[in-house]
């Protein structure tokens, strides 16, 4: 009998813990096993998303950083905020810039690109589309990268940042690619978003598109003199059609509403969702932080009438970037891509490719939109100041400097850089941050740090 | 599985066999021969038996071979194997010299001289006669090897444990404890809930140990498994050793009924106060001001006197609840100084009523023990601090046939709690009470703000706030926004906020025991311990902090810890020279946690005091929860061997799953022991005894559960601006954790390797064991960063290893024994040397502190090292001065002292004479460093009692500022040779690098050795003359004080309290509430 009971009760412990022994995941869900169907993808997507709008990525530092590093703005020192960044005075351990976020980002974003689609439950299009969406994410935060922590500008050099299509692969400990090799990785991820996003183009433009994927591309190509491939990916994006130029009656209007009709794809944030006193509102105006403030001499490059010179107003005797993500509160959308970054990238294509009259059409556009002379001839130089005209404050000046080969110019004392650099110098690329460098070993730090 | 075994239950209770006897007879007497009336006549393992009569004769049915059990209380059990005669007449001998027993991992007793381990056993009567309120405390010092501090003297407060070392960074330090069998919870949970859940924080209230809230008086014995070899048998969650509890069980023989109670009051008192410097006032730089957080303000005696000058026509005043006026303050002339006035209006004398009853009935087959016990305290300030705690304790024993007995203990406790915030805590007790100014009077705290004719009800007044705390509406949020004082008045503290806490928890284990024959049986046990803990904190609007606009959070954990647990346990005898038995088992374990904590602020009606919630908007509501679930599965087995009765082996082993890394497979832990009696060989008459064992164990942590997976959570979407999430947007994220899942995880494994003698000499009055161990744990947990590019921040891998060696040595004697004398000594040493290794190659970690100073791990130091700022230094360790000749601050932080102690030791007497009996026991613990947070902050504030002094200039003195004192001058302030010639250092020294908010921390490390003699006791035992008329079996009345001398260089607070309560950061203070010492007076009565 003792047998018996012997047997029974270790049949009975046995088969009630092998069942049980795995513990319930009540409230969190395991990524390898939760991913089931395309309505899983659209979460993933909206947490990549979500990722995007963080304080250290578009929510604020990245507009910062690289604005900061022009000649529009300069850090007052009113919270001590970005004034490391505008002094150019970085070092490793600052950990500075959007590496662990935009990387972050690329994860979220190869979970949904290396998933089976047929694997699903769902509509198998609409989990294309969200693969496409998630190809220009990865794209976007390569290129984000790239911008930030490759070599190109600093000396010309060739390295780039870990390219990293897996999610949780292999190779914990990534090591450089170059910065041609990200750039093609880029385009091919681009040229498959686009193959693979809907033709159908929503009106919801907080969420990427088949254009955004071209109006990226044209940016990319463009910084990279590819001028070809750049006037043709902004020639499909305007050609499409599906956007307009804000008019001068508009022009300030449309960076407090969403979905504007200029608008590409912008990230949401709203009184629900937003970064607070660390989003952009905060930098640029007020007491609590407010350490933004824009140089008096950015006034001198409009022509009176401009249009443009609404954004522009002043906070007690501080002149203040107050049209450009109004709220306070940080409630706007951040535009990540409008059609007028286009229409520049595009005139600005054809005229590298010798074609000034096309450019000219392309340019006056916006000018007489404006409220401003249209060009009758056009310089490089010319279509710099242009689109620093235009897309002032929304982080484009540092790095239309740094690929015309133009050094940052110590004009102003109010500046926090406290001598000019020259063109090429080590600064032009953000050190690879402490965490990273600790962490890998195959890890090749840039130059000067 | 609980059908099951009830089915089981129920089978052998219709196959229980029936016997053949005939009747057997005789008397039981005492050692004078005399009659022993009452006394048990049971037959061994069956339910038969008697009692006997008033001549102490008995009649028995037993038949050839049984045994009959004599036994009566205070008599050593007698057996007697039946034969062919029919009469057996016994003496019993009294049975002051039985063998010690302890309890094995299981709760099953063992022989102290068969332990190869080295297992303590708690004298549970000097426990009891402490009067403190939680088992943890009481054990304190009682024996080797084990480490206890208190976190406060709050009514109610935890203590920390720590049984030979730290052995985890990650992994919970609580030894695992084991009561009637049953794995109980002694969990501490800190304030916050969700991914953070810790063991105490450096603000917040102070939390309750679990173990606590059984009734000490229910405990019959407490054995404490240190080594790994004891505990291998649980395997995973043994490392920090075990505490084995038995508690009362029904009495076997003698009388049928016997009553307990006990009746005790407690006085509480403050054992060591801050003192404050009483000359001057608030302000700076020797300028009064109403408004300054400083005290360097001028001197108060040197004031005009009178009332001060005050603007009597401002529209600006505040109305006390007492209908004093307060305007603002032009001039201060008053002289009135209210240090005391303030102390007093904060501390009162604590008391503590405790009352319980205890029954103990037999009836042969079944017998009971049933307590209640109610524990009352009210804390030492006049405000809401107290602990309340019921307990009920019923334990059945059940012999439903020969074979087949049952066994039931159960326990509920009820305790409900009010306490005290604390800490780095802008609304804690005593950073608003040790900051306020000397010429600030705290005692009109509540009152009426007016400004231009609109008021302020509830407004809080505080120095630095002195008109109170006020509003305006804010019609675009349709708010009120308070201006608060930057500190609590201390006295809101303790009566306006509160902090409610009520525990509901019960404990039930039954166990069945099925004896095939006197040699093998089958134990079947299962338990249950859930309970429920509330907690409910309330901040009225114009509280400091985060309370300004009103705040109530609720928290609710549910805990709930199962265990099933069968066994079978037999011996045979292999050969006459070679002895064996042995147990094997089956456990399966699960433990569940649910936290959920909901929270709101700014209140729509800031003026009543609302326990619940709706009192804010659902933008200012806030809910989080956490939960968490692990199982384990194992079998074991324990084979002991004995060779010649003199050589004994003892091999233990034990398999398990853990659903904490599922991927691991089955684990094993091995544990080996080998112990040599040999008495016999060294009988000379001193040596009574002597025994040496070695052994070696294994036993693991289990790595925090859910980090083999990454995972996806909600979230994501926030406003912190406090708007509600509404599901647009980006809404129904899956945002992916940055911890990336290690799918590789093991468990942390410790091992050990122990080695001690135990000798007993003159006839076993004296004993002396000593035990060396050493002991590693591989594969310790951390959370490691990994490389950003692949998506992720951190990761948890089996990184660290730490060591522990140490020495315990434990001494006892009997002095002296005759009719009217007894006197005995005890003695244990504890020393231990702790080391991390290892931390594969990482820098350091907090465990827990501040960002300037904290208590962490790194390599090459001992676990919880502290870490702070240091001065700099040249290479001959000389400071670095600047060019006004003081020490400047490394911009690197450095080790700045050890919070373990080199050693600890504990001394107990006990002297009778006649009824008097006088019993103390002295506690030391030496080589601990504690840093003292508030002495510097003090310092800061020109509160310190060390900032009151004057000098006069030697000569032309330059200060921190560089500013010359000139020769002849009296500064408040001291000449100081930082070693490039004297310097003043006065209020902007203090303020800088030379108070507690500098960048320097190494100032504030002392040595908090200390000894204290823990508790002295004088009992009286009426006499049996006087007590057998009135059917009384025993009465004592007692005097006991607890904590009354403490000796410590350490001024101003005890440096037995830690500020992170029971939590592995140790050795920090800062504006932690105080510790206690207490009066006890006791009547106990049985009958």
């Amino acid at each position: 009998m003792k047998k018996i009971i012997l047997y029974t009760t270790i049949c009975l412990l046995f088969a009630c813990s092998s069942d049980d022994l795995e513990p319930t995941l009540e409230q969190i869900k395991d990524v390898e096993t939760s991913i089931n169907s395309v309505q899983d993808l659209d979460g993933i997507l909206k947490g990549a998303l979500s990722r995007l709008t963080q304080s250290n990525y578009y929510g604020r530092d990245f507009i910062i950083t690289d604005e900061i590093r022009g000649d529009n703005v300069f850090a007052n020192g009113n919270s001590g905020r970005f004034q490391t960044q505008g002094a150019m005075t970085y070092i490793p351990s600052n950990n500075i810039g959007i590496w662990t976020r935009a990387y972050s980002v690329i994860a979220s974003s190869n979970i949904i690109i290396n998933v089976n689609i047929e694997e699903l439950s769902g509509d198998r299009e609409t989990g294309e589309n969200i693969q496409g969406q998630a190809l220009f994410l990865r794209a976007l935060a390569h290129f984000d990268l790239l911008r930030q922590y490759g070599t190109q500008y600093a000396g010309s050099g060739s390295q780039g940042v870990p390219i990293v299509t897996e999610f949780k692969g292999d190779n914990l400990f990534p090591s450089r690619n170059s910065v041609n090799e990200v750039k093609e990785a880029i385009y091919s991820d681009l040229d498959a978003a686009f193959n693979l996003m809907t033709d159908e183009i929503s009106s919801d433009k907080q969420y990427p598109s088949k254009y955004a994927a071209k109006a990226l591309e044209s940016r990319l190509a463009l910084y990279f003199e590819d001028w070809s491939r750049a006037a043709n990916a902004a020639a499909t994006v305007i050609d499409a059609d599906e956007y307009t130029i804000a008019t001068a009656t508009d022009y300030v209007n449309s960076f407090s509403v969403d979905n504007s009709s200029n608008s590409i794809f912008e990230l949401a944030f709203d009184n629900v969702d937003n970064q607070g006193i660390n989003g952009l509102g905060y930098i640029y105006r007020g007491v609590s932080y407010g350490d933004i403030e824009v140089h008096p001499e950015v006034l001198e490059i409009y022509e009176p009438d401009d249009i443009r010179l609404d954004i522009f107003g002043y906070e007690g005797d501080l002149l203040r970037n107050m049209g450009k993500y109004p709220t306070l509160l940080g409630y706007d959308n951040v535009i990540v891509l409008r059609i007028e970054e286009v229409i520049l990238n595009y005139a600005e294509a054809l005229f590298e490719q010798g074609q000034e009259s096309e450019a000219l059409t392309q340019i006056n556009k916006i000018t007489a939109a404006r409220n401003a002379s249209a060009h009758s001839s056009l310089t490089s130089d010319a279509i710099l100041v242009e689109r620093r005209k235009e897309l002032i404050f929304e982080g484009f000046r540092f790095f239309d400097l740094s690929r015309a080969g133009l050094p940052i110019t110590r004009f102003s004392l109010n500046q926090n850089i406290e001598a000019t650099i020259p063109a090429g110098d080590y600064r032009y690329a953000l050190p690879i941050p402490l965490t990273e460098m600790d962490a890998n070993s195959n890890m090749d730090q840039n130059p000067g740090y | 599985m609980k059908v099951n075994t009830y089915a089981w239950s129920i089978l052998w209770l219709l196959l229980a066999p029936l016997s053949w006897a005939q009747v057997r007879s005789g008397q039981v007497t005492d050692e004078n021969n005399l009659p022993l009336p009452g006394a048990s006549v049971v037959i061994e393992g069956s339910s038969r038996g008697t009692t006997t009569d008033f001549d102490g004769n008995y009649q028995i049915e037993a038949q050839a071979g049984e045994v009959l059990l004599f036994s009566y209380v205070g008599y050593a059990d007698q057996r007697i194997t039946v034969g062919s005669s029919d009469n057996y007449n016994i003496q019993m001998q009294s049975d002051t010299e039985l063998e010690e027993v302890v309890l094995t991992a299981l709760g099953l007793e063992k022989r102290k001289d068969e332990d190869l381990s080295s297992t303590s056993v708690v004298d549970v009567g000097q426990l009891q006669q402490s009067g403190e309120s939680g088992i943890l405390q009481g054990l304190a010092g009682k024996t080797s090897g084990i480490n206890i501090t208190r976190n406060s003297g709050d009514p109610g407060a935890g203590a920390y444990i720590q049984i030979r070392g730290q052995n985890t960074i990650l992994g919970s330090s609580s030894p695992l404890i084991v009561l009637d069998g049953a794995i109980i919870s002694n969990s501490s949970f800190n304030q916050g809930v969700g991914d953070d859940i810790g063991q105490g924080s450096t603000s917040g209230v102070v939390q309750q140990s679990r173990l606590n809230d059984l009734n000490p008086d229910d405990i019959e014995s407490i054995s404490v498994l240190k080594g790994a070899s004891a505990a291998a048998i649980y395997g995973t969650g043994a490392a920090n050793g075990v505490l084995v509890i038995k508690t009362k069980r029904g009495a076997k023989g003698g009388k049928q009924w016997s009553f307990n109670v006990k009746s005790s009051i407690s006085i509480d008192e403050v054992n060591r106060e801050w003192t404050k410097q009483s000359t001057y006032g608030q302000g700076s730089n020797g300028n009064d001001s109403p408004t300054s957080s400083l005290s360097y303000g001028g001197k108060i005696r040197n004031r005009a006197g009178g009332n001060d000058d005050v603007d009597t026509g401002s529209p600006i005043y505040f109305v006390s609840d007492s209908g004093r006026t307060y305007y603002p303050i032009n001039q201060k002339n008053s002289r009135e100084i209210y240090n005391q006035t303030n102390r007093d209006a904060v501390f009162q004398t604590g008391l503590v009523y405790e009352n319980s009853f205890g029954l103990r009935y037999n009836s042969g087959d079944s017998s009971t023990y049933f307590s209640i016990a109610n524990w009352d305290q009210e804390g030492i300030y006049k405000g809401a601090s107290d602990y309340r705690r019921t307990t009920i304790t019923m334990n059945n024993d059940t012999q439903f046939s020969e074979n087949l007995s049952l066994k039931i203990s159960t326990n509920y406790t009820s305790i409900d709690s009010n306490r005290i915030q604390t800490g780095s805590n802008l609304n804690g007790l005593y950073l608003g009470y040790l900051r306020t100014s000397p010429d600030f009077d705290i005692r009109d705290y509540k009152g009426t703000h007016f400004n231009d004719g609109v008021s302020t009800p509830n407004s809080h007044r505080s120095y630095r706030r002195y008109l109170g705390s006020f509003r305006t509406f804010d019609a675009e949020k349709g708010t009120f926004q308070y201006t608060a004082p930057t500190y609590n008045n201390p006295i809101w503290t303790i009566k306006e906020q509160k902090n409610i806490n009520e525990v509901h928890r019960f404990i039930i284990s039954p166990e069945l025991k099925y004896t095939f024959n006197p040699n093998l049986s089958l134990t079947a046990q299962y338990s249950l311990d859930h309970f429920n803990d509330n907690r409910e904190d309330f901040w009225p609007a114009g509280s400091a902090g985060d309370g300004s606009q009103g705040k109530f959070e609720e928290l609710r954990f549910t805990e709930s810890t199962e265990n099933l647990n069968i066994y079978l346990n037999g011996n045979y005898d292999i050969s006459s020279a070679v002895g064996f038995s042995g147990i094997m088992g089956l456990q399966n374990f699960q433990y569940s946690l649910r936290g959920v904590y909901g929270e709101e602020s700014s209140f729509t009606n800031p003026d009543e005091a609302f326990l619940n919630f709706g009192n804010a908007t659902s933008q200012n509501s806030n809910i989080t929860d956490y939960s968490r679930k692990d199982r384990k599965s194992g079998a074991y087995a324990v084979l002991n061997f004995d060779f010649w009765d003199e050589l004994l082996l003892e091999l233990t082993g034990r398999a398990e799953y853990l659903s904490s890394i599922p991927d691991q497979g089955l684990i094993f832990y091995p544990s080996a022991s080998i112990g040599w009696d040999f008495s016999s060989y060294v009988d000379t008459g001193v040596l009574s005894f002597a025994k040496v064992r070695a052994s070696y164990g294994e036993v693991g942590i289990e790595p925090v559960p859910y980090s083999t997976r990454t995972v996806f959570s909600t979230g994501g979407i926030r406003s912190s601006w406090g708007d509600g999430f509404d599901g647009s947007l980006y809404g129904n994220p899956l945002t992916r954790s940055d911890a990336r899942g290690n799918p590789d995880l093991k468990e942390e494994r410790k091992s050990e390797f122990e080695l001690g003698f135990d000798l007993r000499f003159f006839n076993d009055d004296i004993s002396l064991s000593a035990t060396y161990y050493n002991n590693e744990t591989k594969d310790g947990l951390l959370e490691l960063p990994t490389p950003p590019s692949n998506g992720f921040t951190e990761e948890y891998r089996n990184a660290a290893t730490i060591t522990n060696e140490g020495l315990e040595i434990d001494f006892n004697a009997s002095l002296l024994n005759t009719d009217r004398w007894f006197w005995s000594m005890n003695l244990n040493f504890t020393t231990n040397r702790n080391e991390v290794e290892s931390l594969s190659g990482s820098d350091y970690f907090i465990l827990n502190g501040f960002t300037s100073t904290s208590s962490g791990v790194a390599e090459g130091q001992p676990f919880g090292v502290l870490r702070g700022g240091v001065f700099q230094r040249d290479a001959d360790g000389n400071f670095i001065l600047n060019d006004k000749g003081f020490p400047m601050a490394s911009t690197e932080d450095d080790f700045v002292g050890d919070p373990n102690p080199n050693w600890r030791a504990g001394l107990g007497t006990q002297l009778s004479y006649n009824n008097f009996t006088f019993s103390a026991f002295v506690e030391t613990s030496q080589g601990n460093d504690v840093w003292n947070g508030t002495a510097g902050v003090l310092r800061y504030f020109g509160i310190g009692a060390d900032t009151e002094v004057e000098t006069v200039a030697s000569r032309d003195l330059m200060n921190a500022d560089g500013e010359i004192i000139p020769a002849g001058t009296t500064f408040r302030g001291r000449e100081v040779d930082f070693g490039g010639g004297p310097v003043a250092v006065d209020q902007d020294w203090w303020t800088g690098n030379g108070g507690g908010f500098g960048d320097v921390s190494e100032e504030a490390i002392e040595d908090a050795s200390w000894v204290r003699v823990r508790e002295i006791t004088l009992s009286y035992n009426f006499p049996k003359s006087l007590l057998d008329p009135l059917k009384i079996s025993s009465m004592q009345l007692s005097f006991s004080g607890r904590n009354l001398f403490l000796f410590t260089d350490v001024e101003n607070f005890d440096p037995e309290n830690n500020l992170t309560g029971s939590s592995k950061g140790r050795g920090l203070e800062y504006f932690s509430n105080p510790g206690t010492r207490s009066y006890l007076t006791t009547l106990r009565i049985a009958f």
